[in-house]
C-alpha cells in the first residue's frame, strides 16, 4: 500500500516563521496561476498602448484625409485607413481609451450602486430589503441591451450617457452578491458584539461589514468591466453608444456592417474586434486567477 | 402542487411592474406621439394636434392613460405602428415565431454539445483535451455575438461562400426545408457559441463537484462498476446545477439574438427591435420589451419548475 508516512515535522525558529496576510496568500496563489499572469501581464500591456496613445500616434485620430482613403496597410498607414482616410492605427488606440474608460467607470459604477444597495437591503432587512431586491427582479427582466438600448436612443449618445446607463442597469448582480454575503455577516459573532456594546449602524458596517464583502466582491469586478466593455461595444455597434469622430472598438467594428467594408477592408473592423476579443478574453483569464486565489476552496478546477 | 401555483402568482405584481416601467420609459422619451402626425404639406397644423390629443385622450393624466394602455395591452391590443400603420401584435406574433426558432436551435446546439464535451472533460481531468477546450471556451466566453457574427459572415459567407449571408430563405426559390437550414446554421451556430462554452465549463465543473462527494465514494466502495458509477452517479446529479445555469442564460440569448439577428439580417424580434428603436416606433418598442420580459420570466419560472421536479432534495414547505 502505497501510505506514505508523512515527512517528520522539522523544527522552525521562531524568527523564522513570518506572517503572511490573506492578501499575500492571495497574491501567492495568484502568481501560480499561469494564464491569470500572462492575462494580468498582456492587459497592462494593452492598457500601457492605449494610455501613451497621444505619443505613439502617428495621426490625429480624427484627421480626414480623403486622398489616402480605404488603403490597406502601408508604411505611411500601419493599418491603413477607412473610408475617409482616418489612420486605424491612432483609431484603434485612441478607441481603447475610450472602450477601456467606458468599461472601468460603467463597471465602477454598477459596483458602487449594487455594493450600497446590497449592503443597506441586507443590513436593514425588511421592508427595505423587499423594495430594493424586488426592484432588481424587475429590472433584470429586461436584458441589458433592450432597456440601454431604448433609453440610449431618447438621451442621444454620448460617452456620459452609455457610461450612466450601464451604470444604471447593471448593478442588480452585486447588490444580490453583496446582500448575501452582508446577510451572514450580519449574524456573525463580532457584529453582534459590535452592536451589543452600542457601535453605530454606520461604522459596523464600514468596520466590521464592508471588509468581509470586498475578496467576493473583487473577483466579480473583472466580470463587470467585461460586462461594461462588451455593452458599450454592443451599443456601438448598433449605432447609439460613442458618436463619430470620438473611436471605440465598438463603432470601429461597426464599418464593417457595410458589406463592402467586410468584404474589401478587413484591416478595417479586424483590429478593433481582435482588441475586443483579447482583452475581454484577458480579464476573464485575469478573473478567473482572482477567484481561485480568493476562494481557496475553488482552486481544484 | 401549491408550490407551483404560487411561484406562477409570484409574476403577476413582477410583470405588472415591469408594465409600469415600460410605460414610464416611453413616457419619459422627448417629443410628443402626435408630432408624428404633423404634416405642413397636407395641412394638419399643430393647432390641430390638441384636437388629435383630445380625441385620443392624450391630455388625460399619466396613471390613466396607463390603465387604458394597460387593459388594452392585456386584451392583446397592442396598438399600431408609428412607421408604417401595421397591427403590432400581428407583426410580432410573426417576428417572435422566427426569434423562437433560431433561439431555440442555438439553444439546442448549446446544450447537446456544450453539455457532451463537459462530461467528456470532466472526466478526463487535466488532461490534453481538457486543457485544449478549457482554453477553447474561454475564447467562446469572451467572444461577444457581434464580433463572432461578423467574423462568421466573412469567413463562412463571404470567403469561403458556404452560407448565405442573410436572411430566412433564397429569395424567388419554394421554401424548402434544406434550403431553411442552409440559411439557419450561421446564425444559430454564431448565437450558440457563447452558451456552448458556458455550459461546458460548468458541466465540467459540476462533474469535478460531485466526482468528490461521499456518495460517490460509498458507491466505488460497494463495488459499483466505474460505468455505473459515471452515468448513473456522476452524471445524473452534475446535471442538475447545468439546468439552472441553461435557464438563465435566456436573457443573454435574446440581447445575443439583437446582434445576430441584425447582422445576418434574420428577419425575427431582435432586428425588428433594433428598427423599431432606430424609427422611435414606441408601440412596437412597447410591445417587443413586453414580450422579451415575458419570455425572460417564463425562463425563470421554467427553471424552477424544472428544478424542483428533478431534484427530491428540495422541498417547499
Amino acid at each position: 500500500m502505497s501510505l506514505a508516512a508523512a515527512p517528520p515535522p522539522q523544527a522552525i525558529a521562531p524568527d523564522q516563521i513570518k506572517a503572511v496576510s490573506p492578501a499575500q496568500q492571495a497574491w501567492r496563489r495568484f502568481r501560480r496561476h499561469p494564464l491569470a499572469v500572462t492575462g494580468l501581464m498582456l492587459f497592462v500591456v494593452i492598457l500601457g498602448l492605449t494610455l501613451s496613445a497621444p505619443l505613439i500616434e502617428r495621426y490625429p485620430y480624427a484627421a480626414l484625409n480623403l486622398r489616402d482613403k480605404f488603403q490597406a496597410p502601408n508604411a505611411a498607414h500601419w493599418l491603413g485607413t477607412d473610408r475617409v482616410g482616418r489612420d486605424i492605427w491612432s483609431r484603434l488606440l485612441h478607441g481603447g481609451r475610450v472602450s477601456l474608460l467606458v468599461g472601468v467607470s460603467a463597471a465602477a459604477m454598477t459596483i458602487g450602486i449594487g455594493t450600497l444597495l446590497g449592503v443597506v437591503s441586507g443590513y436593514y432587512g425588511g421592508a427595505v430589503d423587499m423594495a430594493i431586491m424586488r426592484f432588481a427582479d424587475v429590472v433584470m427582466t429586461f436584458p441589458g441591451v433592450v432597456i440601454i438600448l431604448t433609453v440610449a436612443t431618447f438621451l442621444g449618445a454620448s460617452i456620459l450617457n452609455v457610461i450612466a446607463l450601464i451604470g444604471l442597469f447593471g448593478w442588480m448582480g452585486t447588490a444580490r452578491l453583496v446582500r448575501g454575503q452582508v446577510l451572514s455577516l450580519r449574524e456573525q459573532q463580532f457584529v453582534l458584539a459590535a452592536r451589543a456594546v452600542g457601535v453605530r449602524d454606520q461604522r459596523i458596517i464600514l468596520h466590521h461589514v464592508l471588509p468581509g464583502v470586498i475578496a467576493p466582491l473583487l473577483a466579480s469586478v473583472t466580470f463587470a468591466i467585461n460586462g461594461a466593455i462588451l455593452l458599450e461595444a454592443g451599443l456601438s455597434f448598433l449605432g447609439v453608444g460613442i458618436p463619430l469622430p470620438t473611436p471605440s472598438w465598438g463603432n470601429m467594428l461597426e464599418t464593417a456592417r457595410s458589406l463592402d467594408v467586410l468584404q474589401d477592408g478587413p484591416w478595417i473592423w479586424m483590429p478593433p474586434a481582435a482588441m475586443i476579443l483579447i482583452t475581454v478574453l484577458n480579464i476573464n483569464f485575469i478573473g478567473d486567477g482572482l477567484r481561485d486565489a480568493l476562494d481557496p476552496r475553488h482552486s481544484q478546477n | 402542487m401549491q408550490y407551483f401555483i404560487r411561484r406562477v402568482l409570484i409574476n403577476v405584481p413582477i410583470l405588472l411592474m415591469v408594465t409600469v416601467i415600460i410605460f414610464a420609459l416611453i413616457n419619459l422619451a422627448p417629443g410628443n406621439v402626435v408630432d408624428f402626425y404633423v404634416n405642413e404639406e397636407i395641412g394638419i397644423t399643430r393647432a390641430d394636434l390638441a384636437h388629435v390629443e383630445e380625441r385620443f385622450g392624450l391630455n388625460e393624466p399619466m396613471p390613466v392613460r396607463y390603465v387604458k394602455w394597460l387593459w388594452a395591452t392585456v386584451r392583446g391590443d397592442l396598438g399600431f405602428r408609428f412607421k408604417n400603420g401595421d397591427d403590432v401584435a400581428e407583426v410580432l406574433a410573426i417576428r417572435l415565431r422566427r426569434t423562437v426558432l433560431l433561439m431555440g436551435v442555438s439553444l439546442l446546439i448549446g446544450a447537446v454539445v456544450g453539455i457532451t464535451l463537459g462530461v467528456f472533460i470532466g472526466l478526463r481531468q487535466y488532461s490534453l483535451w481538457d486543457f485544449l477546450l478549457t482554453g477553447l471556451s474561454f475564447v467562446g466566453i469572451s467572444m461577444p455575438a457581434f464580433v463572432a457574427g461578423i467574423f462568421g459572415l466573412y469567413l463562412f459567407s463571404v470567403q469561403l461562400g458556404w452560407f448565405p449571408s442573410g436572411g430566412m430563405q433564397t429569395v424567388g426559390q419554394k421554401a424548402t426545408f434544406l434550403d431553411a437550414v442552409h440559411h439557419l446554421i450561421l446564425p444559430a451556430g454564431t448565437l450558440a457559441i457563447f452558451n456552448l462554452a458556458t455550459y461546458m465549463r460548468f458541466t465540467r465543473f459540476s462533474m469535478l463537484e460531485v466526482k468528490a462527494e461521499d456518495y460517490i465514494r460509498t458507491a466505488r466502495a460497494k463495488g459499483l462498476a466505474e460505468g455505473a458509477i459515471t452515468w448513473r452517479h456522476v452524471f445524473r446529479n452534475a446535471l442538475l446545477p447545468v439546468v439552472t445555469i441553461i435557464g438563465l442564460s435566456i436573457p443573454q440569448l435574446v440581447a445575443g439574438a439583437l446582434f445576430t439577428e441584425t447582422i445576418y439580417s434574420w428577419p425575427g424580434m431582435g432586428s425588428l427591435f433594433v428598427d423599431a428603436v432606430a424609427s422611435r416606433d414606441y408601440p412596437m418598442v412597447m410591445g417587443i420589451m413586453l414580450v422579451t420580459a415575458i419570455v425572460v420570466l417564463a425562463a425563470n419560472l421554467a427553471t424552477d419548475l424544472a428544478y424542483a421536479l428533478f431534484d427530491p432534495r428540495i422541498r417547499y414547505e
